[in-house]
């Protein structure tokens, strides 16, 4: 019992006296995945072909590796007095959180409210770049897929008109007229249209501009300390209580003579 | 990254924390033994609170997001220690000799039948309605590769997974009072146990069944604890007391490493077989399930109440009185699911049967703040150690319908430490609850002074007929 109240009481007083942390700035705000749509699925008939550019699970994913902290703190611009620290707490704290499928919430703190800024410019940057770089991927092979359906459907116009010029010109056979030809073109053009159509779905990664980035400090790690002491001040009082009950109910028992 | 005086404090609190529980365990077994079941549970979350702030941040794919490095550690070992703080007085050893001095100890007489015959009887009937119920469904989810949350099975089924801590501790009791009275030990309830355990084992469980299984089980045992506790024991003595011969020593050793190998095997089918995850993914997530996921959600609470401040009590009582998403369960962890991972996901993962772990002490920080937590901890561990104490005073006395009646009020309690659940005080029957243990305690003082008993162990008596000549 004394080991763990010792134990207990020196976790306390090097907690307490420790120097205190520099006042640091937490940084937070929330950005869109920009969408894509999925051509394959369109054509298979989904209703909602719309998906992100990249799965929330792999931004977060991305965000929190090592390699993508450690890109972040190199290339942002931190003030000179600070930028040990905010190379360090941004490293250490840079979190993502996924509200949504398409929403992240990106969460850092460094030693200045400019520090944070710098990180944010440095973050922003690469997640767009990233996704602007798979985008215009997507883009392209939405483009080819559309000027293919566009050239098939022509192609099948073509045809559709020979045919069609042969059975007015000739008296018509009714195994001629037996040909999907005209529905295949109908289904290609439709594919068409909403090929066209879904490309107004189509956009890129947005981070909100560094004037709406809710920057809070200069924070400290008071509550913990204090809400500590409080929990420590009880149970130091329920100890003292505990003992000073048990031993007045052991004189009642056995009264000095 | 923390500080080297963080780490350090995290280190000694998390340190105290375990120091305190092998004082415990060493010096007030009964303490020990009697709550076990949330001490284990507190002892687990600890090392992974630990983990989380020395070794954050580290991935957690339930939350989709990192967890630490920080300093929840302190608070919540400060909170735990709140928590045990006063079982110290409530089974301080005065009181603890008090109760051993009104052990009963009359053995039952030839031919009576008794308390435990009974239990015995009608567990045999309930376990073996099980067993035809599971065949007869033909179904068996362990053949199957099902979850066991997945598996409804019968009416028995649902009712054992409801009550079955509560059928354990009874079974637990009449072990207990077996070796009380009779001085030997009840192998039926053992056997019960056993059989129960494989009705687990096939059923899909892993760990958490056979934990709680044998906590409640093992419960009332504290009272034969008490009762051959000394003042001169030496620390961890009791436990060669409990196994004094070498059939108890050689039992319990074979029980142990049955349950040992049974519950390292069920959790190795459910996530290779069950689950499906390949090689080190099986690894992964058995690292994830033991070190990450039983404190996810607690530092997840902790980062949002003592380092961003955003402590909004209105707001959490609301939604755990008043409009939670599924009113009739545990509240307290649908607002810290929805607190950490939002919506739709919290409404979608609840309403599909599945809850993060953890819950305490979290929910006291949400709903009374930093600071007016503590109280309130300190008043729930005070309620906590009474009720323990009732029931191992109980199980000394043979006051078996306040005994169970005060395991049942306990059982609220025992759902607040594992999973932070508050809204169990609002339902209805826990106050029915409260009254008729209330009157079971009322009534056993009234009838011990006539000498007579609410619930005798011993029934009734069957006259025995001799054979002459």
């Amino acid at each position: 019992m004394l080991l763990g109240v010792f134990s207990l009481l020196a976790a306390a007083a090097v907690w307490l006296l420790c120097k205190p942390d520099p006042p640091v700035w937490r940084a937070r705000t929330v950005f869109h995945i920009g969408s894509t749509v999925n051509r394959i699925l369109l054509i298979e008939g989904s209703q909602n072909p719309q998906s992100t550019i990249e799965r929330y699970t792999s931004v977060v994913g991305l965000i929190s590796s090592a390699a993508f902290r450690q890109t972040v703190v190199g290339a942002s611009k931190f003030e000179t007095d600070t930028a040990a620290i905010s190379k360090l707490l941004v490293f250490d704290t840079l979190r993502a959180n996924a509200i949504n499928d398409f929403d992240i919430a990106i969460e850092f703190v460094a030693g200045s409210s400019q520090d944070c800024l710098a990180a944010y410019r440095v973050i922003s940057d690469q997640i767009e770049q990233r996704h602007a770089r798979m985008l215009e991927q997507d883009v392209k092979l939405l483009q080819i897929t559309i000027d293919e359906y566009r050239e098939r459907s022509n192609q099948l116009q073509k045809w559709e008109d020979a045919r069609l010029r042969v059975i007015h010109d000739t008296v018509p056979d009714p195994e001629v007229l037996k040909t999907d030809l005209g529905a295949i073109w109908n289904q290609t053009r439709e594919n068409l249209r909403k090929l066209e159509a879904t490309q107004a779905l189509v956009a890129p990664t947005r981070f909100p501009p560094a004037s709406e980035v809710f920057s809070n400090g200069p924070l400290t790690g008071n509550t913990v300390r204090l809400s500590a002491l409080s929990g420590l001040g009880i149970l130091v009082g329920v100890i003292l209580i505990g003992l000073i009950l048990e031993h007045v109910t052991s004189e009642r028992r056995n009264p000095k003579p | 990254m923390i500080s080297a005086g963080e780490q350090a404090a995290v280190l000694l609190c998390g340190g105290s924390f375990f120091v305190f529980l092998f004082y415990l365990a060493g010096r007030r077994p009964v303490i020990f033994v009697c709550f076990f079941f949330i001490i284990f549970t507190l002892a687990w979350r600890m090392a992974a609170t630990m983990f989380i702030d020395l070794e954050g941040p580290v991935y957690s794919s339930q939350l989709v997001r990192t967890v630490g490095p920080g300093t929840a550690t302190v608070v919540h070992a400060i909170a735990y220690l709140v928590t045990l703080a006063p079982f110290l007085y409530f089974f301080r050893r005065s009181a603890v000799e008090a109760w051993c001095a009104d052990v009963r100890q009359d053995a039952a007489q030839p031919g009576e039948i008794t308390l435990a015959d009974l239990t015995f009887a009608a567990s045999l009937i309930l376990l073996g309605f099980l067993y035809f119920d599971l065949v007869r469904r033909g179904t068996i989810p362990f053949f199957s590769k099902i979850e066991r949350f997945n598996y409804a099975g019968g009416v028995a089924h649902r009712w054992l997974f409801r009550y079955g801590n509560l059928v354990t501790f009874w079974w637990g009791l009449m072990f207990a009072t077996g070796y009380l009275r009779r001085r030997r030990v009840d192998w039926r309830m053992l056997i019960l146990l056993g059989v129960l355990a494989v009705y687990a084992f096939l059923t899909g469980n892993r760990f958490s069944a056979y934990y709680s299984y044998l906590s409640y089980f093992i419960a009332p045992w504290a009272a034969v604890v008490a009762h051959q506790l000394t003042n001169q024991s030496k620390p961890f003595a009791w436990i060669g007391r409990s196994l004094a011969s070498s059939k108890s020593r050689l039992a319990a050793s074979c029980i142990a490493i049955i349950l040992g190998g049974v519950v390292l095997y069920a959790i190795y089918n459910n996530l290779a077989n069950v689950r499906g995850y390949q090689q080190s993914e099986i690894w992964h997530q058995a690292f994830e399930r033991v070190l990450i996921q039983p404190s996810e959600v607690g530092w997840d609470s902790f980062e949002r109440i003592f380092q961003r401040g955003h402590a909004d009590s209105p707001a959490v009582f609301r939604f755990l009185f008043e409009e939670p998403i599924e009113p009739s369960r545990n509240t307290s962890i649908q607002y810290l699911m929805f607190a950490s991972i939002g919506e739709p996901r919290a409404s979608d993962q609840i309403r599909g049967g599945f809850q993060f772990a953890g819950g305490f002490p979290e929910i006291f920080f949400e709903l009374f703040g930093p600071y007016l937590a503590w109280p309130f901890l300190f008043g729930a561990g005070c309620i906590t150690a009474a009720l323990s104490a009732v029931m191992v005073r109980g199980t000394l006395r043979g006051d078996y319908a306040s005994t169970f009646l005060a395991l049942y009020l306990l059982f609220g309690f025992h759902i607040m430490y594992i999973g932070g659940m508050l809204n169990f005080v609002t339902v209805q029957s826990y106050w029915i609850k409260i009254g008729l243990f209330s009157l079971a305690l009322f009534l056993e003082e009234t009838l011990a002074r006539r000498g007579l008993q609410l619930l005798p162990f011993g029934l009734l008596r069957v006259r025995q007929v001799r054979n002459r000549g």
